[in-house]
């Protein structure tokens, strides 16, 4: 199934080449969890944090067991803030 | 070997942390007034230029001197002010085309940068290599490899 | 050591500036900057006092650290009676001015009684005398600093001043030194132009010492370390700035939008963070220019940016090409999100005007936002905002709005009394979106309820940064908690205002809290000075602070009643996003947070609190 991605800051050149700005649909097999999304990606651990599912944060020890379902959107962030 | 201090201005933030460690090591306090590096900003280009004496070999403010009071650290390549033979004449300050030495009224002489005798104390400080310390003969190295990938880059295209 | 021991009073009536010892009893309590300056400000007004009345003071605090090598010391503030909110504002800037105070050998200006005519302050060292400004009056920010350095004949001279919006009486104008850093909020500049005081120009050629320099090179070496060890404010800070915001909240659905009837945008895509970063097609240049830090600061989360010169707002203005300050998320949300405009060169141009004149671009985003709301709805007409089509989404009328009210003429005038008495003025007082009458910004309470718990008992009035529990609701830091959860939030809460509270009165920036704890801030405090200061010794400062604060606004007339929020967030629920459905929790966390507090159910320090923290 496709699932909506974005990844963003330092976190944007993972996304599959030629991907205009930080949005990207992709395909994943059905039963697809956060973390086997996150493993394909091949970053670097430590890299990302805010992980949210439909703006929801996952935390941790979630991300394995959390399944993506129709019509998600997977937006990630390495670890940011501001004010 | 014989180093440069190697300026980047694309890195420089502003933060001044280079004046605050020089002024430190020279006048024992925090006071980027007396720093002998300054960081000069181009506000509408957005650009911080951090500056300061880039030791001539064959240095206007030694020749200037009447009493010989700047020395060259053979050691370092600096051009060093001796304290105790300096009259604060200030016609060094006429002579360098470049501003980087300067009288203080504190003390009636001159000060400058003198690499901190071969451990400079800007360098330490800053916190994104705006100012680093390297060979004196390749300081434009990196430049040159950055040109290099861009010249690559067109011949490959 | 760390702290000048001087401060200078001016008093403005007379025309006289003279020197006084700092009460380090009070130094000793309240530290610097925020809780020193409050402590002085308490004890010399009336609660009651019109804020613009010449028996309003107005107090410009560096902390103990300010100045010195540790990262992020520009920090000072301004601390007043808010012309905005009729409470305690206390507005914290970076830049250069505040370290160069410190270096002139003081830790404080107070400003008392009003000039009759205008002057600026102008300080070499010790030497500090009051000079006519009437050549200034009428002048913007960015034309009085470079003319008050030619007049020093120093061109390392550091200035901070009102622009028009201040002199005319905007209420929500403000101070910005380094051309475009600000104390921003609850009016301060309103004040200063109150007092016909324009600027202040400073030469420091004395320097900084601290108590134990061996300790503090090596704390502060520590400190420096850790921040640049850490994600945030070693990369991510830097490389994207505040803006990187934007689309996390709203991806949280917590960006209040259309003047908070909505909690997502989406225009936010482009006016964030990458907005800023993406090339143009009409110039090949990016908004963003660089990025700069303020004085000591090893982050550097500061924006230079740079418009296209034939964007409308500018084309035939080369006064505005240049580089300079660009868009914070803030100052981005209030200008964009909250009007529905998306255009990132429109919002950069106003953001410009703001710093040129003087106005806090929050407070001014919010109310134009209100003001919309009315407009659509037909309680403001054309003829009202003399024919400009006040509509959400629309660059042209927040331009043309923008550059009215940096003068405080036409319908500007209107907009600069600040969105509480202008939807009052025209029936709709439901409409602000303010707490004690001053607007809150880019985050909605009904998807972080931490934060409307937050913006109901500031001291200043709806602010985030007096507890910015979005490290921990949105971004983990230092722990990550739920933000639609009302549960813990009061304990996180008060923790966070505490600790803030100390830092702010340190010299330090609030932004090193992302990687320092105070556990990271007592060392470099300890060892710059007198007396040993631990990170339980700062949390206690912090919550003594915040009682004082509290105090005060009490005896100006403030009731716990006014720790709420707009109806629209206690009763209309968010439309869209992870909080749909959700009202802000207000009622839940109120009670458990007076009682965390020591205060009374009514929200008063009891009388055991004031005694156990010595205020």
């Amino acid at each position: 199934m496709n699932l909506k991605i974005k990844l963003y800051a330092s976190l944007t050149p993972y996304l599959p080449k030629g991907t205009p700005k930080n949005e990207a649909e992709i395909e994943i097999p059905k039963g697809a969890t956060v973390q086997s999304v996150l493993d394909g990606f091949n970053m670097p651990e430590g890299l990302y944090k805010l992980v949210l599912v439909n703006g929801v944060f996952i935390t941790p020890e979630d991300r394995a067991s959390r399944i993506f379902v129709e019509n998600d959107v997977f937006a990630v962030w390495p670890p940011v803030a501001g004010g | 070997m014989q180093k440069s201090l190697n300026i980047d201005p694309e890195k420089c933030t502003g933060c001044l942390q280079c004046e605050l460690a020089c002024s430190l090591e020279h006048e024992g306090s925090f006071n980027p007034a007396k720093s002998r590096i300054k960081v000069i900003e181009f506000g509408s280009q957005g650009r911080m230029v951090p500056y300061t004496c880039t030791q001539c070999a064959d240095a206007w403010c030694v020749k200037a001197c009447p009493v010989n009071a700047i020395v060259i650290n053979h050691a370092t390549g600096a051009k060093e002010v001796l304290e105790d033979v300096c009259v604060g004449c200030k016609v060094c300050t006429i002579a360098c085309p470049f501003g980087t030495i300067n009288y203080s009224q504190d003390t009636g002489k001159v000060v400058k940068c003198d690499l901190c005798g071969g451990d400079p104390k800007c360098v330490t400080a800053c916190p994104t290599e705006a100012i680093t310390y390297v060979n004196a003969d390749t300081t434009g190295y990196d430049r040159m490899r950055a040109s290099a990938a861009i010249a690559d880059a067109g011949a490959q295209a | 050591m760390a702290w000048t021991e001087k401060i200078l009073r001016v008093n403005l009536t007379k025309g006289t500036c003279e020197s006084e010892p700092l009460n380090m009893d009070w130094a000793a309590k309240y530290l610097g900057q925020r809780g020193l300056a409050t402590k002085y400000l308490v004890e010399e007004i009336d609660p009651k006092v019109d804020p613009l009345s010449p028996d309003n003071k107005l107090i410009f605090a560096t902390g103990p650290l300010t100045g010195t090598c540790a990262s992020t010391s520009a920090r000072y503030s301004v601390i007043t009676k808010g012309a905005l909110t009729g409470a305690i504002a206390c507005s914290n800037s970076g830049g250069y001015f505040g370290a160069e105070l410190k270096m002139a050998g003081w830790d404080m200006i107070i400003f008392e009684g009003k000039s009759s005519s205008p002057v600026y302050l102008s300080i070499v060292n010790d030497v500090a005398e009051l000079r006519s400004a009437e050549h200034l009056w009428g002048r913007s920010v960015w034309e009085v600093e470079p003319a008050l350095k030619a007049e020093s004949g120093d061109p390392q001279t550091r200035v901070c001043s009102i622009g028009v919006a201040g002199e005319t009486g905007v209420l929500f104008a403000c101070i910005v030194n380094d051309l475009h850093r600000a104390a921003g909020r609850s009016g301060v500049g309103t004040v200063m132009g109150s007092k016909n005081l324009k600027a202040i120009a400073v030469r420091g050629t004395l320097g900084v010492t601290v108590k134990d320099p061996k300790a503090f090179m090596e704390a502060t070496a520590a400190g420096k370390k850790v921040l640049a060890d850490n994600a945030v404010t070693g990369e991510g800070l830097p490389a994207f700035g505040t803006q990187i915001l934007m689309n996390i909240i709203n991806e949280s659905g917590a960006l209040p939008s259309k003047n908070s009837s909505d909690v997502q945008f989406d225009g936010a895509t482009k006016i964030g963070a990458e907005g800023m970063a993406e090339i143009r097609a009409s110039d090949g240049k990016a908004n963003l220019v660089t990025k700069q830090a303020c004085f000591g600061c090893t982050i550097a989360c500061g924006r230079i940016s740079q418009i296209d010169k034939d964007h409308f707002t500018v084309v035939n203005k080369p006064e505005y090409w240049g580089a300079s300050g660009g868009l914070e998320y803030e100052a981005a949300w209030a200008l964009g999100a909250a009007t529905q405009i998306d255009d990132i060169e429109c919002l950069t141009y106003v953001n410009f005007l703001c710093n040129e004149q003087g106005y806090d671009p929050i407070s001014f985003g919010s109310t134009v936002a209100a003001a919309m709301e009315m407009f659509e709805d037909g309680d403001l007409t054309a003829k009202d905002t003399g024919g400009i089509e006040l509509k959400f989404g629309s660059a042209e009328a927040l331009t043309q709005i923008a550059e009215l009210t940096g003068k405080n003429e036409g319908f500007g005038a209107e907009i600069g009394l600040g969105s509480k008495r202008l939807c009052e003025k025209y029936g709709r007082p439901e409409l602000s979106m303010t707490s004690k009458g001053q607007e809150f910004p880019a985050y909605d309470p009904r998807a972080i309820q931490g934060m409307g718990l937050g913006y109901a008992t500031s001291n200043r009035g709806g602010c985030h940064l007096r507890g910015y529990t979005v490290a921990s609701e949105i971004l983990g830091i230092p722990e990550k908690t739920d933000p639609l959860e009302t549960e813990g939030k009061a304990g996180l809460v008060k923790a966070f205002q505490d600790a803030t509270a100390a830092v702010d009165s340190s010299g330090l920036c609030l932004f090193t809290t992302f990687a320092w704890s105070l556990d990271d801030i007592a060392p470099q405090v300890d060892a710059a000075c007198d007396g040993d200061w631990t990170p339980e010794r700062l949390a206690e400062t912090g919550e003594r602070i915040w009682n004082m604060e509290r105090q005060f606004n009490l005896a100006a007339g403030f009731t716990g009643k006014d720790d709420t929020l707009p109806q629209r967030l206690l009763k209309e629920a968010a439309k869209t996003g992870p909080a749909e459905g959700k009202i802000a929790g207000l009622d839940v966390m109120l009670p458990e947070y007076y009682e965390l507090r020591g205060w009374t159910a009514d929200g008063i320090p009891s009388n055991q609190t004031l005694e156990r923290l010595g205020v």
